[in-house]
C-alpha cells in the first residue's frame, strides 16, 4: 500500500519536514562533531597561508576538501572553525535570552494584575524599537566587542520567550491543580517550583531550539556586515562575507560556508518544530 | 473604536522617547568622535567645529537641543555629509528602499496566502509536503545569502539580469533585490497561513459550515480567510523590522542607494546625526505598523473591538 | 421507504484497536423523532458525523446509508455537500463553538441560503429574519447583525438550530443540543424543537447521554455501547421493559425527582460549619481588558448564611452564573470573601486560604469539577496523593506515607498499580476518585465538591457519588455538594439550598424541597428536569418561566427574580424579600405562605 512511488516520495518529504526529531537531532549531532574534530582531523591549520595554491577549488588531493580561499588558506580548517564560533556565539546568547526570557515571564505571569501589566507594556514598547540598529550602533561604538555580541544578541531574542513564559504561566495559574496545591497548604515558592515551572519546561526547551537558530542569524548577519567576529577569528557569516567578494572567481568560498549556515539554520528549525509537535499533543493531533 | 486609537496613539509616545534617549546616550557615550576621521586637525580648528555643532555643551543640553529640533521633524546636519541635512539624506534614499520594501511585503503576502491556503487544503499531499519543505528551506537560509546567490546565477551566470542597481535604469533592476528580500518572507507567510488556515479549518464552527453544505470554495471565502487572517496581521509589526533588517543587506549587495546602505555607511563613519535619524525614522515607522496592526485586529475580530 | 436508511455501518479509525461504530442499522421514518442514547465514547456522534458525511480523514466507514432511496454512502464530497443543509440540517452540541465567531448572524443564514439558491437573492435577508423570528428570538433585527459572542447560550443555540432549518430540510440531527445549556434553557430549546416538528413535520434524530430527554421528546429509541447497538424499540416499551443488562444499568442511573431517594443515615445535630452573611464580589482587573481601571465591584454572593452539621450533606443549586461556585471558593478560602464570616466549628476562619492555620486548612477540603486539571500534570499519582501528607505530617517516614496512601487509595476503590502513572492516563472516573483520595488523607471534617461529578457519565457518577456517601457514612464527613443537576441533589442531599443571582431563595430538606418547593424559582428548575418516564411526559411550554439570559434583570430594586416569574404582583417589582422561616422552609418570596407549588 505504501509502495507507490508518490507514497515513498511523500514520506521521505515528510520525514524531512518537521515530521521527525531524530533526522535534525542527527544531522546536528554530526555538524558539532566535524566542527570539533574536523580542525584536528585536517593535516592543514587555521593560519597557515600557501600563496602558491590560493583559490584552489575543493578536491581530494592534498586534503583540500573545501578548497582554499584567497589568501590560500584551508577553507575546511576555517569553515568548521567558523561553525564553532557560530554556534558557541548562538547557544551563549540563547542562554542569555533564556535566563531574562524566563524570569521576567514567570515572574510577570506570577504576579499578574498591574505588575504583570506594567512588565508586559514594557515588552510591548521594547518591540517597536528598531533592535537590530540599535546593536548596529553599539557594534560600531564599542569596537565590536566579541562578549558584546551575546549581550545584543540575548537583548533581542529574550521578548518573544518572555511572552511565552508569561502566557504559560497565567495558564497554569488558572488550572484546579494550582488551586488545589494552595489548599493544602503549598507555599507560593514551592507552588511555582513544584507545580508550574515543571509544566514550562517543555515549551521552554521548544523555544530555546527555535532561539538558536535567530540569535545564528543575528551573529552572521553583524559578520556580514563586517561588525561581528573580527580576524583573525571567523564565523560563517563573516566566510560568507568572504566569499561574496570572491564569488565569480572562486563560487565555492560562498557556496560552502553559505550551504552549512543554511544546514545549521535547517536542522535548528526543524528540531524545535518536531519537539513541539512531540510536546504537543493538541497540534499532533490535528 | 476612536478612543481605542487615540489611546494607542499617545501610549507610543513613551516608546518613542525611550528610543530617542536610548540612541542618542549610546552615541554619545561612543568612543572616538565623529571628525576623528580627519587627521591633524589643528585644536583651533576642532574646537571650532566643535562649537558650530553644539559638541561642546553639557548632554543634556545637547540632548535638549536635539529634541526640540526633533518636534519639529528636523533631525539635524549631517557630521559626515557636511552640505546635507539628515532629514534632506533620508528623504533622497527613502523612495528606493520604500520601493522595494512595499514589492516585497505585497509578493510576499499574495505568494505567502495562496500557497499556505492551499498547502493546509492539501494537508498532507506530495504538494503540501513540498510547499512546507520549501517554506522551511526559506526561513532558514539568509537573504545574505539568498542574494548574493542570486545575483550569481541571474546575473553572473545566466546575464538575465544586471547585478546591481546602477546596472539599468528600468524595472529589472528592481527584480533581483525585490525576489531576495521577499523569499524570507514569502517563507513565513507561507508556514503562518498553512499553520492558521489548519487551525480554523479544524474548528466547530468550519464543521457547522460544511453541515449546512457550503462548498470548499465558500467555506474558506467566507468563514475561514477572516480568522486565518489574523496571525498574518499580528506578524506584519515583526515583518516590517525584519524587512528593514533585510534590506539593508540587499542595498548593500545590489548596491541601492538605499536607506539601509545609508545607514551602514553612516554607522561606519561614526556619522552620529545621520544614524541617530534613521534609527528614529525606524522606530516610528515600526511604531505606526503596530498601531496599524492593533486597529486591524480590532477590525477583524468583533470580540476584541468591543473590548 | 425510510426517509433514513443505516445499515451495517462501521466507522474505524486509523490506529484504534476498536471501531467507534460497528455493525449499526437503524432508520428514520418521515416525520419521526429517534432517540439515541449511549455513554460518552459509545459512538453516538460518529454515527451522526458518518450519516452527514462529515467524519474526518482519519475515519473509514462501511456499510450503506441511503437518504429517501437515494444512497448517500461512497458519495464525492461535491454530492454530499449538496445534500447536507439542504435535506438534512445538523445542530452540534455547543453552540459557542458551534458559530461562527467573526460572523454575525444574519450573515452566517444568509450565506446558507445563498448556497443552495433556495431563494431570489434579493429576498435572502427576509427569509433569514423570518428563520430568526420563527426559532422564538425577540428582536430579529439585532440578532441579525449580531455577533454569536453577543448572544446567551440559549440564543445561541435558536441561532443554530435557525441556521440547520434554513434550507426546510426533511431530516434533523441533534447531537446533544442541550448538553452544554442550564437545565431551564434546555426545556425551552427542547419545547422549541418539538413545537418546529409539529409545524413542519421533519423528522428528528435526537442524540443525547440523557434519558430524561429521550423520553420527553422521542417516540422510539435507540440504545448504543461501545460502538454496537444493544436495543432499539418504541421508547415506552424500551423503559418499560428494558433486555440487556447495560440498558437497565443506564435506566437505574437515570435519577428520578419524582421519586424519593434511597435512604440515608441521618446527620448528626452536632454542628462543624457555619458560613454567616457570606458576601464575595469581584473588582478584578486581572480579568478586565483594561487592568488599570477598576471596575466597579460586582457582587456575585451576597449574604449567604447556613450551617452544617456532621455527616450532613448540604447540596447547593442554582443555574450557572448563579454564584454558587464563588460561594464554594470562598468557604474554603481560594477567593477573599469581603463581609461574613466562615466558622469551623465554632472558631472563625481567616478570609484567604493562605492566612489560615494548618489545621483549619486541613479540616476544609475541596474536590474540583474537571478531574483532569485539578491534578498536577507532571506529577505521579504517588506523588500527588502524597504531597499533603509530606505538608500536615512531615514526621511521617517515608513507608508509612506510603502505607497511607495505599489505604486511601484502596477507600475510593483504586488499585495500587496506578500509583506511578501520570493524571492523563487515567480515565475521567479514576482521575476524580485520586482527587477524592488527595482529599481525604487528611481526614478533613468537611469536604466541598464543587460539580465533582458533572463531567462523568451516567454509570460513573454514580460510583462516584457511592465512594463518597460510603466515605461519609463511616467517617462522620460532611459534604457541601456545589451542582447543578437536580437528579444528583436529589440523591445525595439531606438539605439544598437554592441559589439566585447570588441570593439564598430557598433552603429546606430534600423532600420538603421536592415535595413541595415554595418558592417559583425552585418549581422552576424541578419542572425543566426532564422525567425519564415515557409515560409522564410533561409539558414544558408556556410554562411562564423565561431562560436567564433572555430577560432584563432590574436594578437592585425588587425581587431579582419577578422578570422571570409568572406569579409576580407589583410589590414583587418594588420590594426585595427577605428570607423568613415558612413551615420550617427558609424562603425569600413575597407570596411563599400563599402559594402552592406542590407537585401535580
Amino acid at each position: 500500500m505504501k509502495s507507490s512511488p508518490a507514497a515513498v516520495a511523500g514520506e521521505a518529504l515528510r520525514l524531512a519536514s518537521g515530521g521527525g526529531v531524530r533526522v535534525p537531532a542527527a544531522i546536528l549531532l554530526l555538524l558539532v562533531a566535524a566542527a570539533l574534530l574536523g580542525p584536528l582531523l585536517s593535516p592543514h591549520d587555521y593560519f597557515t597561508m600557501d600563496l602558491s595554491g590560493r583559490l584552489q577549488p575543493p578536491a581530494l588531493e592534498g586534503a583540500r576538501l573545501f578548497g582554499t580561499d584567497d589568501l590560500g588558506r584551508d577553507l575546511f580548517v576555517r569553515s568548521m572553525s567558523g561553525a564553532r564560533v557560530t554556534l558557541l556565539v548562538a547557544v551563549v546568547a540563547s542562554l542569555v535570552s533564556l535566563v531574562i526570557g524566563v524570569t521576567y515571564g514567570a515572574l510577570a505571569g506570577y504576579a499578574g494584575g498591574r505588575i504583570d501589566a506594567f512588565m508586559m507594556r514594557m515588552v510591548d514598547a521594547l518591540y517597536a524599537l528598531p533592535f537590530m540598529f540599535l546593536v548596529i550602533l553599539l557594534m560600531v561604538a564599542f569596537e565590536r566587542n566579541f562578549l558584546l555580541i551575546f549581550v545584543a544578541i540575548g537583548a533581542i531574542n529574550w521578548l518573544d520567550m518572555a511572552r511565552i513564559v508569561r502566557g504559560q504561566t497565567l495558564a497554569l495559574k488558572q488550572r484546579e491543580f494550582v488551586s488545589a496545591a494552595e489548599l493544602i497548604g503549598v507555599t507560593p515558592a514551592a507552588i511555582v517550583f513544584r507545580h508550574v515551572v515543571p509544566n514550562l519546561l517543555g515549551v521552554v526547551v521548544v523555544y530555546m531550539t527555535l532561539t538558536i537558530p535567530q540569535a545564528i542569524l543575528v551573529e552572521s548577519f553583524l559578520s556580514f556586515l563586517g561588525l561581528g567576529v573580527q580576524e583573525p577569528q571567523t564565523s560563517l557569516g563573516a566566510l560568507v562575507n568572504d566569499g561574496i567578494a570572491q564569488m565569480e572567481r572562486a563560487p565555492w568560498m560562498l557556496l560552502i560556508p553559505a550551504t552549512i549556515l543554511a544546514l545549521v539554520l535547517m536542522s535548528f528549525n526543524f528540531l524545535g518544530d518536531g519537539l513541539r509537535d512531540v510536546l504537543d499533543p493538541r497540534l499532533r493531533e490535528r | 473604536m476612536l478612543r481605542f486609537a487615540l489611546l494607542r496613539i499617545l501610549s507610543a509616545i513613551p516608546t518613542l522617547f525611550l528610543v530617542v534617549v536610548l540612541a542618542f546616550l549610546m552615541v554619545h557615550a561612543a568612543p572616538g568622535g565623529p571628525f576623528d576621521q580627519e587627521r591633524v586637525l589643528p585644536p583651533e580648528n576642532a574646537r571650532n567645529l566643535a562649537a558650530a555643532y553644539h559638541l561642546d555643551e553639557p548632554l543634556p543640553r545637547q540632548f535638549g537641543r536635539y529634541v526640540s529640533r526633533l518636534v519639529r521633524g528636523d533631525l539635524g546636519p549631517s557630521y559626515y555629509y557636511r552640505d546635507h541635512s539628515v532629514s534632506d539624506l533620508i528623504g533622497a534614499a527613502l523612495p528606493k528602499s520604500l520601493q522595494l520594501g512595499l514589492l516585497s511585503m505585497a509578493l510576499a503576502l499574495l505568494v505567502g496566502i495562496s500557497a499556505g491556503t492551499t498547502a493546509a487544503l492539501k494537508r498532507d499531499t506530495l504538494l503540501d509536503r513540498f510547499v512546507t519543505g520549501f517554506s522551511m528551506t526559506g526561513i532558514s537560509v539568509p537573504v545574505f545569502v539568498i542574494a548574493p546567490l542570486l545575483v550569481l546565477v541571474f546575473a553572473v551566470q545566466l546575464r538575465w539580469l544586471p547585478a546591481s542597481w546602477s546596472g539599468s535604469a528600468g524595472l529589472d533592476r528592481l527584480l533581483l533585490p525585490v525576489l531576495a528580500l521577499s523569499l524570507p518572507q514569502i517563507a513565513y507567510v507561507t508556514r503562518l497561513v498553512r499553520a492558521s488556515m489548519i487551525e480554523v479549518l479544524s474548528s466547530d464552527f468550519i464543521r457547522t459550515a460544511r453541515a449546512q453544505g457550503l462548498s470548499t470554495m465558500s467555506i474558506i471565502r467566507y468563514h475561514a480567510l477572516k480568522p486565518a487572517m489574523l496571525p498574518v496581521v499580528s506578524y506584519l509589526g515583526p515583518a516590517t523590522a525584519a524587512v528593514l533588517t533585510g534590506a539593508v543587506v540587499v542595498e548593500i549587495v545590489f548596491g541601492v542607494p538605499g536607506l539601509g546602505q545609508l545607514f551602514v555607511r553612516g554607522a561606519l563613519n561614526r556619522d552620529y546625526t545621520l544614524v541617530l535619524g534613521i534609527v528614529i525614522f525606524y522606530a516610528i515607522l515600526i511604531i505606526l505598523l503596530n498601531l496599524l496592526v492593533d486597529l486591524l485586529y480590532g477590525f477583524l475580530d468583533p470580540r476584541i473591538r468591543e473590548a | 421507504m425510510s426517509l433514513l436508511a443505516v445499515r451495517d455501518l462501521t466507522v474505524r479509525y486509523a490506529g484504534a484497536a476498536e471501531p467507534a461504530v460497528r455493525k449499526l442499522g437503524f432508520s428514520i421514518e418521515a416525520g419521526e423523532s429517534l432517540g439515541l442514547v449511549g455513554e460518552s465514547g459509545s459512538g453516538k456522534t460518529q454515527t451522526a458525523l458518518a450519516i452527514m458525511g462529515l467524519l474526518p480523514p482519519k475515519a473509514r466507514m462501511n456499510g450503506s446509508i441511503s437518504f429517501d432511496g437515494f444512497p448517500l454512502s461512497n458519495q464525492p464530497q461535491r454530492v454530499l455537500a449538496g445534500f447536507r443543509g439542504r435535506h438534512i440540517g445538523m445542530v452540534f452540541q455547543d453552540p459557542q463553538q458551534a458559530l461562527n465567531p467573526y460572523l454575525p448572524v444574519g450573515e452566517q443564514l444568509r450565506r446558507v441560503l445563498l448556497e443552495h439558491k433556495v431563494a431570489p437573492a434579493a429576498s435572502v435577508r427576509a427569509l433569514a429574519m423570518d428563520l430568526i423570528t420563527r426559532v422564538r428570538l425577540p428582536k430579529a433585527e439585532r440578532v441579525y447583525r449580531a455577533y454569536p459572542h453577543q448572544l446567551s447560550g440559549g440564543m445561541r443555540q435558536r441561532a443554530m438550530i435557525a441556521l440547520a432549518l434554513s434550507c426546510s430540510p426533511r431530516l434533523l440531527i441533534a447531537d446533544e443540543p442541550t448538553t452544554s445549556l442550564d437545565v431551564t434553557v434546555q426545556a425551552q430549546v427542547l419545547a422549541l424543537l418539538q413545537e418546529l416538528r409539529a409545524d413542519s413535520g421533519i423528522a428528528l434524530l435526537l442524540i443525547t447521554h440523557d434519558l430524561g430527554v429521550i423520553a420527553e421528546n422521542c417516540e422510539r429509541m435507540l440504545v448504543i455501547h461501545h460502538g454496537h447497538l444493544l436495543e432499539q424499540g418504541p421508547t415506552r416499551g424500551v423503559f418499560r421493559n428494558p433486555k440487556q443488562q447495560e440498558t437497565i444499568a443506564m435506566l437505574a442511573a437515570a435519577v428520578r425527582l419524582d421519586h424519593p431517594p434511597p435512604p440515608r443515615p441521618l446527620p448528626s445535630p452536632e454542628p462543624v460549619l457555619r458560613v454567616d452573611n457570606l458576601g464575595i464580589s469581584y473588582s478584578d482587573r486581572a480579568g478586565s481588558p483594561d487592568p488599570w481601571k477598576r471596575t466597579p465591584a460586582r457582587g456575585v454572593v451576597k449574604d449567604v448564611s447556613f450551617s452544617l452539621s456532621a455527616a450532613e450533606t448540604l447540596a447547593v443549586v442554582g443555574e450557572s452564573g448563579c454564584g454558587k461556585s464563588s460561594l464554594a471558593k470562598g468557604v474554603v478560602g481560594l477567593v477573599g470573601a469581603d463581609t461574613g464570616g466562615v466558622y469551623l466549628v465554632g472558631t472563625e476562619l481567616a478570609a484567604r486560604v493562605q492566612d489560615r492555620s494548618a489545621g483549619d486548612r486541613r479540616s476544609l477540603q475541596m474536590v474540583f469539577q474537571d478531574p483532569i486539571a485539578s491534578l498536577s500534570p507532571a506529577m505521579t499519582i504517588a506523588n500527588i496523593i502524597a504531597e499533603p501528607l509530606a505538608l500536615h505530617e512531615p514526621g511521617l517516614t517515608r513507608s508509612l506515607r506510603q502505607e497511607r496512601v495505599i489505604a486511601v487509595l484502596a477507600r475510593v476503590g483504586l488499585d495500587p498499580s496506578l500509583l506511578q502513572r501520570f493524571p492523563h492516563e487515567l480515565s475521567g472516573g479514576q482521575a476524580q476518585r485520586v482527587a477524592i483520595a488527595r482529599a481525604l488523607v487528611l481526614d478533613p471534617a468537611v469536604i466541598v465538591c464543587d460539580e465533582a461529578v458533572a463531567a462523568l457519565d451516567g454509570t460513573v457518577r454514580r460510583a462516584v457519588l457511592q465512594v463518597l456517601l460510603e466515605e461519609q457514612e463511616r467517617t462522620g464527613l460532611s459534604l457541601v455538594f456545589i451542582s447543578h443537576d437536580m437528579g444528583v441533589v436529589r440523591q445525595v442531599a439531606h438539605r439544598v439550598l437554592v441559589m439566585y443571582m447570588g441570593r439564598v431563595v430557598e433552603l429546606a430538606n430534600n423532600e420538603q424541597l421536592f415535595d413541595r418547593p415554595r418558592h417559583p424559582y425552585t418549581r422552576a428548575l424541578i419542572d425543566a428536569v426532564p422525567v425519564a418516564d415515557p409515560e409522564r411526559r410533561t409539558n414544558k411550554v408556556g410554562t411562564g418561566f423565561e431562560p436567564m439570559g433572555d430577560v432584563v434583570h432590574p436594578g437592585s430594586a425588587g425581587c431579582p427574580f419577578h422578570p422571570r416569574c409568572k406569579y409576580a404582583l407589583p410589590v414583587c417589582r418594588t420590594e426585595m424579600p427577605g428570607l423568613r422561616l415558612v413551615d420550617g422552609v427558609e424562603v425569600a418570596c413575597h407570596r411563599a405562605e400563599e402559594l402552592d407549588l406542590r407537585n401535580r
